[in-house]
């Protein structure tokens, strides 16, 4: 693209003409205004203007005069710069349109309006004419060799006439038809070439290339760019290259050789080009006018051959491959595409007007920071570009544009210029600065008043910009100013005794750029790199330097974080190092410097630790990550404010973190990045999610709460290595969710028929217990394989720690370390009993969906205790548990479930059936309460159902536990006797008699009745216990369970019969509370007292 | 039933509050309140925020809908419409009557926020007003109105009942004056 100055008001709207002077200094334009001005190049403010006529319609200059046509007709000679008439050469009976002058500026042939043509001797100024054109003549063309005159005219015909005898050679009506030079569109402006071998005519949007003598069409220029249509040619002094108006307002060079366009111009406002004029000393400049009169100069068209080759041969070089000739002509036609696009990116911003400058590559090479990387870069970048674009103008190298540095900041602080800002927002509190013209202060406030009260302190004489506190101090920091240097305020109001404050100033000419407090230090990072470490009491402790200008530095306990900047990055990336360093301790760098991980094209936000002591970090995309100091340590996005943020706009203000309970403190900010000072915002807690796949699904949600829980759960670990004390129930309460997590993926995975993915979460359960849950829970579902796969892990397991707890000497040996870093899950192994009762439920949860349509069968299957596990024993059992597992069932009611145990009997099934639904075990256990016999419910050991549960779980070999903690009757005997029969039919009558008796006194009232009772009655009751004893020796016989349970069944059998209408009533509510629905229901009055005898013992 | 006491009910309903003291859950019978974090907005009921905040111990945080562009839209709204709209509380006369007069500092635009209840409410009694009217001058045997709160219910709840026995006993007086002489 050439460059163009602005475009000049040169005449009044209407033709406008220009030529240069032979010195190319000054340019002479004519217009409708009829003055002729003679401009001192196109900066020229000060033209000199030449009164000449009403309207000048043309003007050339030649050798020291210039001559216009004017509306008198007539063309006039002047003197040039004076401009002073120098004669009248012609005169027409019309307007002269065009007129040239030949080299030697002897002839002269002018067109007019009145359809003539006139070759003129100048110096003579004797005239021939030329007539044969039916309309006015637009244009005139001398040949170079003076043989020949083309001529155009408004009858669309261009004409060839011999100069010598002025006869016309040829006629060719190529051009459209117009009335009048003002109607044609076209001035078409021909030309011949530098040699007069062809003539250019300019025709609708081509150009005609005609050959000398033969007038035969040797070739058509076309250009699809180009606006309006083609009217104006004008070859360069050289003769190289071609000129090209349109009238709308393009302008094109063309090469004539190639016959390609080497550059274009496209009129801001699209008017008509009406003249156009080489500058005879400088060929890349070329005058224009338009038909508003304007005039305009381009300059540094891209034409020079020079700069041509230079690229050529630049191009050759870079691609190397294009070696051929042949070639060329793509390059060219690649510069010339360039050029094409060049144009039209030129139209929107003028500002990219010129062409890129190419450098040399070798410039770069001084830049020592780039150093060798970005040359690579460069270079790359070419390669990968040239196969691709075959233009060479990929070569342009526009050289690294180094991202501007972040400049240091205070997290949890609002920028500095504004006149109430917050200097600091964290965990502990608030500081405020007001820096209006009336006020000019500081306001510390504690979130927890009982630390401090508040403070409210002028900053009047300090300037303090920068600040920090913490439970023990505020320090506050000020930039130097005319006669203070940099200093340091600390403000120890934990200190005990009576000087609560100390300032240290900087050395000359270093600058505090942040500060931090942790538990008991002070850092300060300074423009010259140094970070200084301070004690709370003010001793200078450490100096030392980091390898770039700080960005910010945080502090929590006795650990520092520092952010700096590392060097160069990626465009619009930045490259920033982060440092984490125990100023105390034996452990002293964690992080050394290390690239800070940053999405592309942000910058850091926030840093600052979780109130548990991690590392976090916020860029200003809103991305919040945590040092992950198990893997790596690396750092790991956990949440994304941005996410819940409403507006595009709307940002939030990170003011805290917790790890325990997982807290993401922010202040929303509607429509900024900062929150005001007024009204006071509001925090708002958000919470953490670690960015995993597909987190629609069930099974992304389960992974995402088992690694965040677990990412979550580390600090734990970083505290026992730093030795701090906690308890360790903490951390299990912390860890409980991955725990839940893992046991829910399992199921899912399980129930998914995804085997070989739910061995793998075995693999990541850390105790034994939770295995074997998963052995039942896949046996459940009928996964035999994958039961048996688990089984043959949990031992692998099993054996892997007895090894390491051998190899491991026992004083350092500490089970939940070696766990942790086996699977790095930082679970720790003993438990409670009670948790194994947490994950089967937890399994259970997850399984209600789908198990809904198991229940039904469910509900038939045999009930057993649920779990059969031993509690975690002092010595880990080896996974014998399928064997140990064996169910009993001593609460069976009907016959018809005992036959579906015997016949599912094989192998390992009793486990698998023990894991029914906790629901349905529910109601089956409460049902053996039930039916026991009153007088004994009375003495039954106080356990809720739950418990008994539990206590029936833990002793699964036999079914004994129940009975004996059913039975122990006063009789202490298992059958029932005679006496347990007769006070069963008599207690009512017993009861109502004395009321007011205990249970233990009713029943020794009982027994003295039964005393006195008549033998024969008595003989009844007792032949009725015999009987019953049979019948259970049968019973006996008939069940595989121990012989002890025998009582239980005889009770059943003994209820069955004389209370079976109770039983179906009790059966029907089949829920735990059955009792006390059943209460409501008309039962008599016998089971009333029973289940009130229940209900009370519940208690 | 009087003011005080739905008042008292009012007190129920929780607001979101500032602590400036750390303290573990407190459990309560009506259910676990905190934990207290100092700077951490926490839900509390109103009762123990006005105490918390007498002793200045927190910072409230207006609820939702005590600002000013909703209550005008809300406002707006009851103009418009020709029955009661919802309020967003159902106590939210007592809740601005108490933030306003124990907490007017943590309250933005305090006094434009006490106009619009006004205004609101006195909108709103002004449609009761109208609505009994037209219930007592049509003779209707009942009547249904949506969207009242407690507060508002007790402004006419003791007169409108006995006024309306009391004309039922008058009218059944004059029926059955007529119904004897009939006789």
């Amino acid at each position: 693209m050439p460059t163009v100055q602005p475009l000049r008001y040169a005449h009044s709207d209407g033709h406008t003409d220009v030529c240069f002077d032979d010195s190319g200094k000054h340019i002479l334009t004519c217009g409708t205004d009829g003055d002729v001005r003679v401009w001192a190049g196109i900066e020229d403010d000060d033209a000199i203007s030449h009164r000449v006529g009403d309207r000048v319609y043309g003007i050339v200059y030649k050798s020291g005069r210039f001559f216009t046509s004017s509306d008198t007709n007539t063309i006039q000679a002047h003197t040039f710069p004076d401009g002073g008439p120098d004669g009248i050469l012609t005169r027409f009976t019309a307007p002269v349109n065009h007129m040239v002058v030949n080299r030697s500026g002897k002839t002269m042939v002018a067109c007019s309006s009145d359809f003539t043509i006139k070759s003129v001797e100048v110096d003579t100024c004797s005239h021939k004419t030329m007539q044969g054109h039916e309309a006015p003549v637009l244009s005139v063309a001398l040949d170079p060799k003076e043989e020949f005159v083309a001529s155009s005219s408004c009858d669309g015909t261009v004409r060839i006439w011999q100069h010598s005898d002025h006869s016309q050679v040829t006629s060719m009506g190529i051009l459209p038809k117009t009335n009048d030079v003002s109607l044609s569109k076209t001035l078409c402006r021909l030309c011949w070439d530098l040699k007069g071998e062809n003539l250019f005519v300019p025709v609708e949007k081509e150009i005609h290339i005609y050959e000398r003598s033969s007038w035969k069409k040797i070739g058509v220029f076309q250009d699809e760019d180009v606006a309006g249509v083609l009217s104006i040619l004008t070859l360069s002094p050289d003769g190289k290259f071609l000129a090209v108006g349109s009238s709308e307002g393009s302008i094109l060079v063309l090469d004539v050789k190639t016959r390609k366009c080497v550059d274009r111009y496209k009129h801001p406002k699209k008017f008509s080009v009406t003249a156009l004029a080489w500058n005879p000393k400088k060929t890349s400049e070329l005058a224009f006018c338009d038909k508003e009169g304007q005039l305009g100069v381009l300059e540094d068209i891209k034409l020079s051959l020079d700069a041509q080759v230079l690229q050529e041969t630049r191009a050759k070089e870079t691609l190397g491959i294009f070696d051929d000739d042949d070639d060329n002509d793509m390059l060219i036609q690649a510069t010339n595409d360039e050029g094409n696009m060049g144009m039209e990116t030129g139209a929107d911003n003028s500002d990219d007007d010129q062409m890129p400058i190419i450098k040399p590559l070798g410039d770069i090479d001084d830049d020592d920071t780039m150093s060798k990387k970005s040359d690579q870069d460069d270079g790359a970048s070419v390669i990968s570009d040239a196969p691709l674009v075959l233009p060479p103008a990929p070569v342009v190298v526009e050289g690294y544009k180094p991202t501007p540095l972040q400049n240091p900041f205070q997290p949890g602080s609002t920028p500095v210029h504004l006149s109430s800002r917050f200097m600091i927002w964290n965990s502990i509190g608030i500081i405020k600065q007001y820096n209006t013209e009336e006020e000019n202060s500081i306001d510390i406030e504690f979130h927890n008043t009982s630390i401090h009260h508040a403070m409210h302190i002028s900053n009047t004489n300090n300037n303090y910009t920068l600040a920090d506190m913490s439970t023990e101090a505020v320090i506050l920091a000020a930039e130097s100013d005319d006669d203070n240097p940099s200093k340091l305020t600390c403000m120890h109001f934990g200190s005990w005794d009576s000087c609560k404050e100390w300032t240290t100033v900087m050395p000359e000419g270093e600058e505090i750029m942040a500060v931090t407090l942790g538990e008991d230090w002070i850092a300060v990072a300074t423009d010259k790199r140094n970070i200084r470490l301070f004690s709370l009491g003010g001793i200078q402790r450490e100096v030392f330097s980091i390898p770039g200008p700080v960005v910010c530095m945080s502090g929590h306990t006795n650990q520092l974080l520092l952010v700096y900047h590392r060097g160069m990055a990626i465009p619009g990336d930045q490259c920033l190092g982060v440092t984490l360093m125990y100023v105390e301790g034996k452990q002293n760098t964690v992080l050394g410097g290390q690239p800070l991980p940053l999405s592309p094209k942000t910058a850091l936000a926030w840093t600052g630790f979780s109130a548990e002591g991690t590392p976090f970090y916020m860029e200003s995309s809103g991305i919040v990550r945590m040092l992950n100091r198990k893997f790596g340590p690396s750092w790991i996005h956990v949440a994304n404010t941005k996410s819940h943020a409403k507006g595009k706009s709307d940002h939030y203000w990170i003011v805290g973190v917790n790890e325990n309970p997982q807290q993401l403190r922010c202040i929303p900010c509607k429509g900024s990045r900062y929150p005001p000072v007024l009204p006071r915002p509001a925090v708002s807690i958000l919470p953490f999610q670690v960015p995993l796949c597909e987190m629609n699904t069930e099974k992304s949600q389960y992974e995402e709460t088992l690694w965040r829980t677990r990412l979550f759960g580390q600090h734990f670990d970083q505290w026992m290595s730093q030795g701090f004390e906690f308890e360790p129930s903490r951390k299990v309460d912390n860890l409980k969710p991955a725990q839940e997590a893992l046991m829910k993926l399992f199921a899912l995975s399980a129930r998914s028929d995804r085997e070989f993915r739910a061995l793998e979460v075995c693999e990541m359960m850390p105790e034994q217990h939770t295995l074997q849950l998963a052995i039942k829970y896949a046996s459940r579902i009928k996964h035999m394989h994958l039961a048996e796969r688990i089984s043959e892990l949990a031992q692998q397991k099993e054996e892997e720690a007895e090894q390491e707890e051998e190899e491991v000497p026992e004083s350092s040996y500490n089970p939940a370390v070696v766990w942790t870093n086996r699977n790095g899950y930082m679970g720790s192994r003993p438990r409670e009993q009670s948790h194994l009762v947490q994950d089967e439920e937890v399994m259970d949860e997850g399984d209600d969906e789908i198990n809904m349509e198991e229940e039904e069968e469910a509900e038939d299957r045999p009930s057993g205790p649920m779990l059969n596990l031993k509690a975690k024993s002092d010595k880990p059992s080896r996974p014998q548990f399928i064997s140990s597992a064996r169910s009993s069932n001593p609460f069976k009611m009907s016959q018809e479930s005992q036959k579906t145990t015997q016949s599912g009997g094989t192998k390992g099934t009793q486990v698998f059936d023990s894991m029914n639904r906790k629901k349905v075990d529910k109601v089956k256990a409460a049902d053996p309460v039930i039916i026991g016999k009153p007088g004994k419910i009375i003495v039954k050991p106080k356990k809720s159902t739950q418990g008994n549960l539990f206590a029936t779980k833990t002793k699964t070999d036999t079914a004994k536990p129940d009975t004996t903690s059913e039975t122990p009757a006063p009789q202490s005997s298992n059958t029932p006797s005679a006496f347990d029969l007769w006070l069963e039919k008599n207690r009512i009558d017993l009861e109502e008699e004395h009321p007011d008796l205990a249970e233990a006194d009713l029943i020794q009232t009982g027994a003295e009745r039964f005393r006195d009772i008549p033998r024969e009655e008595k003989q009844v009751w007792i032949t009725k216990a015999k009987q019953l004893k049979t019948e259970n020796s049968e019973n006996v016989q008939s069940t595989d369970n121990a012989s002890t349970e025998v009582p239980t069944e005889n009770k059943k059998r003994k209820r069955e019969e004389t209370d079976s209408k109770e039983i179906k009533d009790i059966a029907n509510k089949k829920k735990k509370d059955s009792f006390l629905d059943g209460k409501k229901k008309p039962l008599s009055q016998s089971t009333n007292s029973k289940l009130s005898g229940f209900a009370f013992q519940k208690e | 039933m009087d003011t005080a006491e739905v008042e008292f009910l009012a007190e129920k309903e929780t607001v979101s509050i500032v602590p400036n003291f750390a303290q573990d859950k407190i459990y309560l019978i009506g259910g676990d309140i905190g934990p207290f974090s100092p700077g951490l907005p926490t839900e509390v009921p109103l009762w123990m925020a006005i105490n918390l905040k007498q002793s200045q111990k927190c910072r409230l945080t207006p609820p939702t809908w005590m600002v000013v562009e909703q209550l005008q839209d809300k406002k707006q709204e009851e103009t418009d419409s020709k029955f009661f709209t919802a309020m967003p509380s159902s106590h939210y006369m007592e809740i601005t009557q108490l933030l306003l007069k124990y907490a007017t500092d943590d309250i933005p635009h305090a006094d434009e926020i006490r106009t619009l209840v006004k205004d609101i409410w006195d909108l709103r009694i002004a449609k009761l007003r109208s609505s009994i009217d037209t219930f007592v001058k049509s003779e209707a045997t009942h009547a249904k109105l949506n969207h009242l709160t407690l507060m508002e219910l007790n402004t006419v709840r003791p007169f409108l009942t006995q006024a309306l026995d009391q004309m039922h006993i008058l009218r059944s007086n004059m029926s059955g004056h007529v119904h004897a002489s009939q006789e």
